[in-house]
């Protein structure tokens, strides 16, 4: 990322320990200005305690917070002109102003003229879905409402920085596809904004965002495009957290061209890459879309034999838990069909294609506690 | 045996009506689910079927026997609820026990009832722990023991897996249907979730405004859904407007709107010049390269692009300046995507609705 003067927020080497236990550890970012900033990791990983750091509900140990060049350490967080929206600070909408009151109460406050409130309220009345219920106060809405009100009034306190946490985490399924998508566009729209939004949902943080911090116990492993995180993990922590993906041991027996000669299990596989050298132990992974499952043998390399555990209809796909002779349980997502589906305790050849082969070092003890959810 | 008959069942509070003349069957050793958003009034159906709600009008059968005025207790039926409603002060042999004592069982048959319902949720090893000591599916595995061992053919859920993590999820509901299959009971489960309801039922409920809409299997309703609601619901799809240009045998010719592109419809029930709504499944889309007999193929301008990881969504502008997007698996997309593309699907897999009154209503959500 680039010079400094393009850097809106800035972490340096931020700790915060909570009990003698550290939580995060020796963190640093750098987030460029007009950018939309992803935090992304499973629960406990420290993700929404930076946020809060940034915001000023959590003062670090140790390290350093800048916010247009200026050091933060020390200012409260309601002079830090930052809008946020906090997961349990869902509710706080002010009771006694209706849902577009409440919308237009930053613009008010910084006397924008009404007439430009009202345009920017009505778009984003129609981006929350709640065009109709303007005029309803929050007491009648349901939780999912209350909360897209929420995300609206953040939207629009006129802040130039906005901290989301979890902005779409109580809605339902289908509505938050939805709104992620329309978020975007609006924050575009809305223009020169700076977002930092924490989100344990991967989806949501490759789709809305120009970076994503992939955080897991309290470190950032890797900060890149939503691509460089999903096609070039840095590890098998980014891997087999931002995808679906199997992880199998084994070791070089030998480089032929660009490929390397993989023993992987008993089984022979060749892959795309000059990274390693012979007899290097590596971790092989392979994403759970670049299996297919098939009823018979058709090739002698590239095929496990396994047995279908479970089965799960996702949206025109079928999730397959499948068991190896190893009896290590794989997952394969493929498409449904009909007439070819496979049921359980079927038989099935799991195969797969060395140009989507993923290698990582290995890291010298059990891949188990490598893998993160 | 219970076979439950809803028969024009409406409950109101207030202004709003939960549910308005519902009409509903489930069949003995059926496992339905009753699903919809927040606020359709699936759970007034279950609290109704369970005695904890006392409709206005209308009435439920067991087995053809009228207990809508029956209380609660008489009714026979075991419950399972979202939040586990677990006695915290109590282990978990107290906790499955309860029921049984409260209905002054013996000792023995306490012992065994309790014993083999333990043992078919996989905690006989668990009994003297605490609730604090179990995680959230072992939780809601002590509220299923519990139902199993009021010895019920009838089980009622509540949103059972909703308080519990995606990765145990899929477990839990693979396990939860293989119990009720082994036991042969009859279940009603109230979901909001998709997913859930797709796997785990036998057929589907869904619900909106108090009103059912449709009733079928998990697979017919994804791909044969009755309206546009059902259809948006359940699927991610693109819906489209137009006009039946053509009647061909056994398909017709559908002229998007504002003399658009010509798009193959599998049906000639529509009569011409019918104004139609016709509803495209996203993954079922692909960048085009063989048109055959079969297909639909549509120019296209990409006009934007949605990263998700293992798929991509690409937002693409049609020769009418309709919108559409298509999901497209991020390992199929050719590296050198031009601007310009060939948008292809199948002739089957388009789904025609008539147009509606209100359109927006009917993609509405909630």
């Amino acid at each position: 990322m680039s010079k400094n003067k393009d850097i809106c927020v800035e972490l340096r080497n931020i700790t915060k320990s909570y009990d003698n236990i550290p939580f995060l550890k020796n963190i640093s970012i750098k987030i460029p200005h007009n950018s939309y900033f992803c935090i992304c990791g499973p629960t406990g990983s420290g993700k929404s305690t930076l946020l809060k750091i940034i915001a000023g509900l959590e003062k670090p140990d140790q390290g350093e917070i800048f916010i247009n060049g200026k050091k933060m350490n020390n200012v409260l967080p309601e002079d830090r002109g930052i809008g946020m929206l906090f997961e349990h600070m869902t509710y706080a909408l002010f009771p006694n102003l209706s849902i577009y009151e409440n919308l237009i109460y930053g613009q008010r406050v910084r006397g924008v003229p009404a007439e430009e409130s009202k345009e920017t309220a009505a778009e984003m009345l129609q981006l929350i879905m709640l065009t109709e219920r303007a005029k309803d106060f929050p007491d009648v809405m349901s939780g999912g409402m209350k909360q897209r009100v929420a995300l609206g009034r953040a939207l629009m306190t006129g802040a130039k920085e906005i901290l989301l946490d979890e902005p779409l985490g109580a809605l339902d399924a289908k509505i938050r596809l939805n709104l992620r998508k329309e978020l975007v566009s609006m924050v575009k729209s809305l223009g020169d904004l700076t977002v930092i939004h924490v989100t344990q949902d991967i989806e949501e943080a490759l789709m809305v965002s120009d970076y994503v911090a992939a955080i897991f116990f309290g470190n950032i492993l890797q900060i890149g495009t939503p691509e460089e995180i999903y096609n070039h993990p840095n590890s098998i922590e980014v891997c087999s957290f931002f995808s679906t993906s199997n992880f199998f041991e084994g070791s070089i027996i030998g480089l032929e061209d660009d490929n390397a000669v993989i023993n992987m299990q008993g089984t022979t596989i060749r892959v795309k890459n000059r990274a390693f050298s012979k007899g290097d132990k590596v971790v092989i992974a392979i994403r759970a879309t670049d299996l297919t499952l098939q009823k018979q043998r058709t090739s002698d390399t590239n095929q496990l034999e396994g047995r279908v555990l479970r089965h799960q209809f996702i949206l025109g796909f079928m999730r397959y838990e499948v068991e190896l002779e190893t009896k290590k349980v794989i997952v394969v997502n493929q498409r449904y069909e009909e007439g070819t589906a496979f049921t359980e305790n079927e038989k099935a050849m799991v195969t797969f294609f060395p140009s989507n082969i993923l290698l990582f070092p290995h890291p010298g003890e059990s891949i188990e506690k490598k893998v993160i959810f | 045996m219970p076979h439950i008959e809803i028969k024009n069942l409406s409950k109101g509070y207030g202004k709003v009506k939960a549910i308005d003349n519902v009409n509903l069957e489930v069949f003995d050793k059926e496992y339905l689910t009753l699903l919809g958003p927040s606020g359709c009034g699936k759970t007034t159906i279950l609290r109704s079927i369970a005695g904890l709600v006392q409709p206005d009008h209308g009435e439920i059968l067991f087995d053809g026997k009228n207990i809508t005025n029956l209380p609660p207790d008489k009714r026979d039926i075991g419950m399972v609820f979202q939040h586990f409603m677990v006695f915290p002060f109590l282990d978990v042999w107290d906790n499955v026990t309860y029921p049984l004592r409260v209905k002054g069982k013996s000792e023995a048959e306490i012992e065994e009832i309790a014993g083999k319902a333990l043992n078919l949720v996989g905690l006989s090893r668990r009994v003297n722990e605490m609730p604090e000591e179990l995680s959230a599916p072992e939780m809601q595995k002590v509220g299923l023991a519990r139902a199993f061992s009021t010895g019920s053919k009838l089980l009622l859920l509540d949103e059972p897996l909703s308080a519990l993590d995606s990765k145990f999820r899929m477990e839990f509901q693979h396990e939860l249907r293989k119990l009720v299959k082994g036991l042969g009971l009859t279940a009603v489960h109230v979901t909001h979730d998709q997913s859930v309801a797709m796997n785990i039922a036998d057929r589907i409920a869904i619900m909106r405004k108090g009103r059912i809409l449709q009733v079928e299997t998990p697979m017919k309703l994804y791909y044969a859904p009755n309206s546009i609601f059902v259809c948006n619901f359940l699927s991610n799809s693109d819906f489209l407007e137009g006009f039946v240009e053509k009647q061909e045998e056994k398909q017709s010719v559908v002229r998007l709107r504002g003399f658009g592109p010509k798009i193959t419809i599998p049906t000639d029930k529509w009569e011409r010049r019918k104004r139609l709504v016709l509803a495209i499944r996203r993954n079922e889309m692909s960048f085009g390269y063989e048109a055959s007999s079969k297909t639909n193929v549509l120019n296209a301008r990409i006009i934007n692009e949605l990263f998700l990881g293992a798929k991509t969504i690409f937002q693409v502008r049609l020769e009418n300046e309709d919108i559409v997007e298509a999901e497209i698996l991020t390992k199929d997309i050719p590296r050198s995507i031009g601007r310009e593309v060939t948008l292809t699907f199948n002739i089957e897999d388009v789904m025609t609705f008539e147009y509606p009154d209100d359109l927006a209503y009917e993609l509405a959500l909630e």
